[in-house]
């Protein structure tokens, strides 16, 4: 059924950790979804969104390395790219903004990561 | 004007002239000296002193006198000895008068005094109100003397008026000990901002504590509203306001927060605010008090910092052990094949987190340290020795945010090499160099993997397949993540891999 509805959406993954992309990443191609990037860096990332035509979400790991991934949450803000911030540390403040932003615990769960991005697409 | 109206009148001028005095001053010594010489101008004797009972009573003081040396005043102590004209004065409450030093037999006079040339003295009892003794007034003359009953009784009423005067400024003295004792310990505690502002919260009050907790001295700020210690943010939402507010209503309310220094830097003050109250229980103001805690404040964000960076590792090393679960699982012939693959895997997962948990702040591990750790894992692999090659600069530190992954990278390369390639083939040899480039004024190194002498099996499914996760970490996690460039040939005679990566700029 997810995978249905994912059929050819456009899903930004930004994340620094090799590994933890490539798997977010395939649990995502196997959902029939077209992932863009992964994008490892911040510079990275806002590459992508500015080269995409369309994007229909985004995976945001917040702590890219020490960098923290924000600038890359306002530059889909500003296109209105619905997005869910996956964390290791979900007891921490988010800055100012972002307080009602979702947000999924790492390590991911394919079924949550499924059902968040089920949840952005049917909103938008 | 006969004699006796005359001396009246003078007395009369001298009690006075004291009482104006004695409003005037507020130093007991110069109120006593003062006293005396009033007396003895009166008396005509120009010779008068104040004895001062000391040590519960051993004793008397010298205290003030006219006609006397230096040496004398406020140094002399007289023991209160039993057959002293003093003694008994004191004890009778009463004047004693002795006419003629030398016709006196009922009492001692002491030799300073006869020295001196003292030849008739009258002593009168000081009283403090209460009734307790202070001293005595002693007028002295150098010749005899009756003191008659208008002497003794006008010396009387000068006593009876030099006791409150005494008394009051005892009082005072103690209320500016205790005052001073309060100043000193409020003055003294500058770690501790203290300040009292009036019923509408302006500063009337400014400590040096808070001088030197917020930076502005008091000229500065007397008059302002007590809210200039506040962060812009609070002061826009009138949380000093609300902090007055709330101890008006219930006595005192509590003040933790970010506060704001003269220079603009924050201060975190943990304290409390108190409404001052008058006898009829209105608010005449407010006394603030707040230790600067700014240094454990910081120390305690830190330790959150360190917690959210440790829970953020902790989870992602969770989820990178399950992907290599995964991945390892996929790759396995059978569980046995699976299991020693992922403990290996593990292993090396294990020693990069160790290398990492040795560091101290600004240490890095270096690249020959992660290649001999690597090697070493693989046991004994080099039996007849000359297997392997190393060659290469010591100390070049590694970027602690790339170990984990070059390390998983390396152990891949190490293990295919013992399990199928040059340290696995008799004829063998691993050649691994590495050296140091600056591009672009980054650090580069430079790692040549060079395996010779093997004989690469043609057959696809044994070598390749182990390849796999080696190659994946090679080819696509080094650059995603590490901003690597890679390269992994399998060649006629064995691997050749190269990575070229940046590396600290702070040699170990």
């Amino acid at each position: 059924m997810a995978a249905c509805r994912m059929q050819n959406r456009r899903i930004l993954i930004v994340e620094d950790e090799y590994l933890l992309a490539s798997e977010l990443a395939e649990i995502l191609s196997e959902a029939g979804a077209v992932v863009i990037g992964p994008a490892a860096t911040v510079r990275d990332a806002l590459a992508l969104i500015a080269q995409a035509d369309s994007l229909d979400a985004a995976m945001l790991d917040v702590n890219l390395g020490g960098e923290l991934v924000f600038p890359v949450a306002d530059a889909l803000t500003a296109r209105q790219v619905p997005f869910v911030l996956t964390t290791g540390y979900p007891r921490r403040d988010l800055p100012a903004g972002y307080e009602h932003v979702q947000r999924i615990e790492k390590p991911l769960e394919p079924d949550v990561v499924a059902d968040a991005i089920m949840q952005m697409l049917m909103a938008k | 004007m006969d004699d006796s109206k005359g001396v009246f009148l003078k007395r009369q001028r001298a009690l006075a002239d004291f009482g104006d005095f004695a409003l005037q001053s507020e130093d007991l010594d110069e109120v006593l000296t003062e006293a005396c010489r009033l007396v003895g101008e009166a008396m005509a004797t120009g010779r008068a002193k104040v004895l001062e009972i000391e040590e519960g009573g051993r004793s008397l003081l010298v205290r003030a006198g006219v006609g006397w040396k230096r040496g004398i005043i406020g140094k002399l102590r007289l023991p209160a000895d039993e057959n002293s004209p003093e003694t008994y004065s004191i004890r009778a409450r009463r004047p004693v008068i002795t006419q003629d030093v030398s016709k006196e037999d009922r009492f001692e006079i002491r030799g300073f005094m006869k020295k001196a040339g003292v030849v008739a003295l009258a002593n009168v009892p000081v009283l403090l109100p209460g009734g307790r003794a202070y001293g005595l007034l002693q007028v002295d003359d150098t010749k005899p003397r009756d003191f008659g009953q208008e002497d003794t009784e006008f010396l009387r009423t000068y006593a009876s008026i030099l006791g409150p005067v005494i008394d009051r400024l005892f009082k005072l003295r103690d209320l500016r000990s205790s005052e001073e004792r309060f100043r000193l310990i409020v003055e003294e505690a500058t770690d501790y901002a203290i300040l009292v502002t009036d019923r509408d919260d302006r500063i009337t009050d400014w400590l040096p504590g808070a001088a030197a907790v917020f930076g502005w001295n008091s000229e500065e700020v007397i008059g302002k509203p007590g809210a200039l210690t506040f962060t812009p943010e609070d002061r826009a939402a009138s949380q000093a306001r609300k902090e007055i507010e709330t101890a008006r209503e219930r006595g005192v309310a509590p003040d933790v927060r970010w506060h704001q220094r003269n220079d603009g830097s924050r201060v975190f003050i943990e304290g409390s605010v108190r409404a001052l109250r008058d006898r009829h229980g209105s608010v005449t103001g407010f006394l603030k008090i707040g230790q600067d805690v700014t240094a454990r404040r910081e120390w305690q964000d830190q330790q959150q910092v360190l917690l959210a960076e440790l829970q953020h590792r902790t989870r992602n090393l969770m989820g990178v052990v399950r992907r290599i679960a995964d991945q390892t699982l996929r790759s396995s012939r059978n569980l046995e094949d699976f299991g020693s693959k992922f403990r290996d895997r593990l292993s090396a997962l294990l020693r990069a987190q160790g290398m990492l948990s040795r560091l101290s702040e600004g240490e890095r591990v270096t690249f020959d340290e992660l290649i001999g750790s690597e090697l070493s894992a693989l046991g004994d692999y080099d039996k007849t020795g000359g297997r392997a090659t190393l060659e290469g600069p010591k100390g070049v530190a590694l970027r602690s945010s790339t170990l984990q992954t070059l390390a998983l990278a390396l152990h891949e390369l190490c293990t295919n090499a013992l399990k199928y390639g040059a340290l696995h083939q008799p004829n063998g040899h691993l050649s691994i160099r590495w050296r140091i480039t600056r591009e672009n004024g980054r650090r580069w190194l430079h790692v040549d993997w060079r395996e010779s002498g093997v004989a690469v099996p043609t057959t696809p499914d044994t070598a390749p397949r182990e390849g796999g996760a080696g190659r994946e970490l090679i080819e696509r996690a080094l650059p995603y993540q590490l901003g690597a460039k890679t390269s992994y040939v399998i060649g006629a005679d064995g691997v050749h891999c190269t990575i070229a990566l940046p590396v600290s700029e702070t040699a170990r």
